[in-house]
């Protein structure tokens, strides 16, 4: 688990170390005023990232040394990677469910599928769930709020 | 004063204002659970409804409403660890174990009592100290307010359990992600790599619900067949969590208080009292230990000064006519609606709708806590749902509250891209809070910090040359020594 952590780490801080060189970079041809905070809060952040990763490395290395390859293989859990990106792609594909079929729908589609994706045996209260809960969400935000929810291309067709 | 308020409280008691109490805290506790909407979003929907009412009922609205929703807020930070606003960000970090631990109930009557005093002890603020406490607010200029925003993002790195660094990174790399878009005050577009939604910048809302909602989904993809409920089943009543918030009386009291006097320091008060008074309560505690793992106490000091804010953020609104925060902005744009200006003079020339307004707010500190105590039995049964159940209901939820941001579906794309950084923060053991914090207080620092700058012709001796800014160095001083001093030793075994 500690090695998983500290990929995650070294991981993460190789991102924050990116985002700051970006951002560095892109100061060029900006007001010294208009990034001037920015550019102290970069260096003052690339310092504390160096000084995390350099810790982050000297402990990955000590706890390689003690894990034995049985265990590492142990690690990383495939039933739970494949969950995870099976719910990033349902919740990508409920905004183009909502783009295309409307809220209303699109919330349906997607409240099922990930449902039988997580493997619901009671599939009559998903399909009462997947109905009642987008119902009364639409109520609330549409109709009380008045939030324009997508209708998608649906009334195009009528 | 004590005639002007009685007054006030009589003309309260009518049926139609106590229909109104009842829809404006219904409102109010709804809106404040749904991730996203807040207090400030409630009540700019409200006014126009409200405008169409009589006076007092209109008022009475949208200050219930208000009141309910700062509360409302802690519901969803107890039952699925994440906050209904920024404000309650806090409260999560003691309120959700709580729940797992089967304590909900206690947990959501914990939060009501002491969002009920602290609000209330707001209100006793405003009513006796706002003309004097006005005048010290004038004293808060654009460097006082950036310190105030590093000290609070010191507090709140060096509070969190875990590597002090980690949280320090965390609120270093919030900062930079809130100066993407339009620079406030040159209003040069930066950072936006040629993306034209970045243009505006990065809503703090969708940092919130990203990083609580979503985050807290994929985490609890590991365990699908469970319920939220780490243990068999519900235990504790509201009795316990009431009697919890009596046994904690100092610490409520202090941090009320706290969130009083932070909250008038104009567009910082409402996230930064809730992490100081969090702050102090873990280092004045016999517990300190039990911060962060479902103690009573960090609840108390979180709610009580988030709630005490409303009351002390109303003081330079009412008196100064400067709102305090987002929320009182909009309370200030409905007084306005209404004839009520603002200032100095405004208790002499129509105290008697000001003392309706105060009397409005003291009873809607009672009304949210009762509605929040007798419906904290059906809430804590949330916490039984199995995962498999609520993760696709949690996740419509959330995406629905961030379309209702600005109707936009690029932003519920962004709040899955913040939900997996605050997955990946989480499993490397970086607090979220911090990055939060700073993503909330970062423009706020940056226009002062620009300011400050501008006042001392690109001198840095602003910085240190006001005595509150003295007090406030050396308080960061002593939050960073302190523990490097004094190693922290449980004083108590419980």
């Amino acid at each position: 688990m500690k090695k998983q952590n500290n990929t995650a780490a070294i991981f993460l801080e190789f991102f924050i170390i990116l985002f700051i060189a970006g951002l560095a970079i892109s100061s060029f041809g900006h007001s010294f005023r208009a990034v001037q905070l920015p550019l102290i809060m970069c260096a003052l952040t690339f310092v504390l990232v160096s000084i995390d990763l350099v810790q982050t490395f000297l402990r990955n290395r000590k706890d390689e040394s003690k894990t034995s390859q049985a265990s590492q293989a142990r690690a990383v859990d495939p039933k739970l990677l494949m969950r995870l990106f099976g719910t990033v792609a349902a919740m990508l594909l409920t905004i183009a469910f909502w783009r295309i079929i409307g809220y209303f729908f699109g919330s349906i589609v997607s409240i099922t599928g990930i449902g039988l994706f997580f493997g619901i045996k009671n599939r009559l209260l998903l399909a009462v769930i997947a109905v009642v809960v987008p119902f009364l969400l639409y109520l609330i935000f549409s109709s009380f709020l008045g939030v324009p929810l997508p209708w998608g291309f649906l009334p195009m067709l009528f | 004063m004590h005639s002007d308020l009685i007054t006030a409280f009589i003309g309260l008691i009518q049926p139609s204002v106590l229909l109104w109490m009842v829809i404006g805290s219904f409102v109010g506790i709804v809106a404040g659970i749904l991730p996203g909407i807040g207090a400030s979003l409630t009540m700019a929907l409200l006014i126009p409804i409200s405008f169409s009412l009589p006076k007092e009922q209109g008022l009475v609205a949208l200050i219930f409403a208000w009141s309910a929703a700062v509360y409302g807020g802690s519901i969803s930070s107890i039952l699925i660890n994440t906050p209904g606003t920024g404000a309650n960000v806090m409260t999560c970090l003691d309120g959700f174990p709580m729940a797992r631990a089967g304590k909900a109930r206690v947990a959501l009557a914990i939060s009501a009592t002491s969002s009920m005093v602290g609000g209330l002890i707001g209100v006793f603020f405003l009513i006796i100290f706002a003309p004097p406490l006005a005048n010290f607010a004038m004293k808060f200029g654009p460097s006082e307010n950036f310190m105030l925003v590093l000290f609070s993002l010191v507090i709140v790195s060096f509070t969190l359990k875990g590597s002090t660094l980690k949280g320090l990174i965390s609120a270093g790399f919030g900062f930079l992600l809130s100066f993407v878009g339009y620079d406030i005050l040159t209003g040069e577009m930066r950072y936006t790599f040629g993306i034209s939604y970045l243009e505006d910048g990065l809503d703090f809302l969708l940092f919130v619900i990203g990083l609580f909602a979503i985050a807290q989904i994929l985490e609890f993809l590991s365990d699908i067949n469970e319920s939220i409920l780490g243990v068999n089943k519900i235990t504790g009543s509201y009795a316990e969590g009431i009697r919890l918030t009596i046994r904690n009386w100092k610490t409520l009291i202090k941090s009320s208080v706290m969130g009083t006097v932070i909250g008038f320091a104009p567009g910082i008060g409402t996230s930064t009292a809730s992490v100081v008074a969090y702050g102090e309560a873990e280092r004045s505690s016999k517990c300190p230990e039990q911060f962060g793992k479902g103690s009573p106490e960090g609840i108390v000091a979180a709610e009580a000064s988030n709630n005490a804010v409303q009351g002390g953020a109303l003081i330079p609104t009412l008196t100064l006519g400067i709102p305090g925060n987002s929320d009182s902005a909009v309370f200030l744009s409905g007084l306005m609606m209404y004839g009520i200006m603002p200032g100095r003079d405004l208790f002499q020339s129509n105290s008697s709708l000001v003392y309706f307004v105060f009397a409005a707010l003291i009873l809607s500190q009672v009304a949210f806590c009762a509605l929040g105590l007798s419906l904290s039995g059906l809430f804590s049964k949330i916490t039984m749902i199995p995962l498999k159940f609520l993760i696709p209901l949690l996740w419509v939820v959330s995406a629905t509250g961030t379309y209702a941001l600005h109707n936009n579906l690029i932003d519920v794309f962004v709040v899955i891209l913040i939900g997996i950084l605050g997955y990946v923060m989480r499993k490397a053991d970086f607090p979220i809070i911090p990055l939060l914090m700073a993503v909330i207080l970062g423009p706020m620092a940056e226009k002062n910090f620009m300011r400050a700058m501008m006042i001392s012709d690109g001198s840095f001796s602003i910085f240190v040359n006001s005595y509150i800014n003295i007090a406030i160095i050396l308080l960061i001083v002593v939050v960073i020594s302190l523990p490097l001093i004094f190693k922290k030793k449980p004083k108590s075994k419980d």
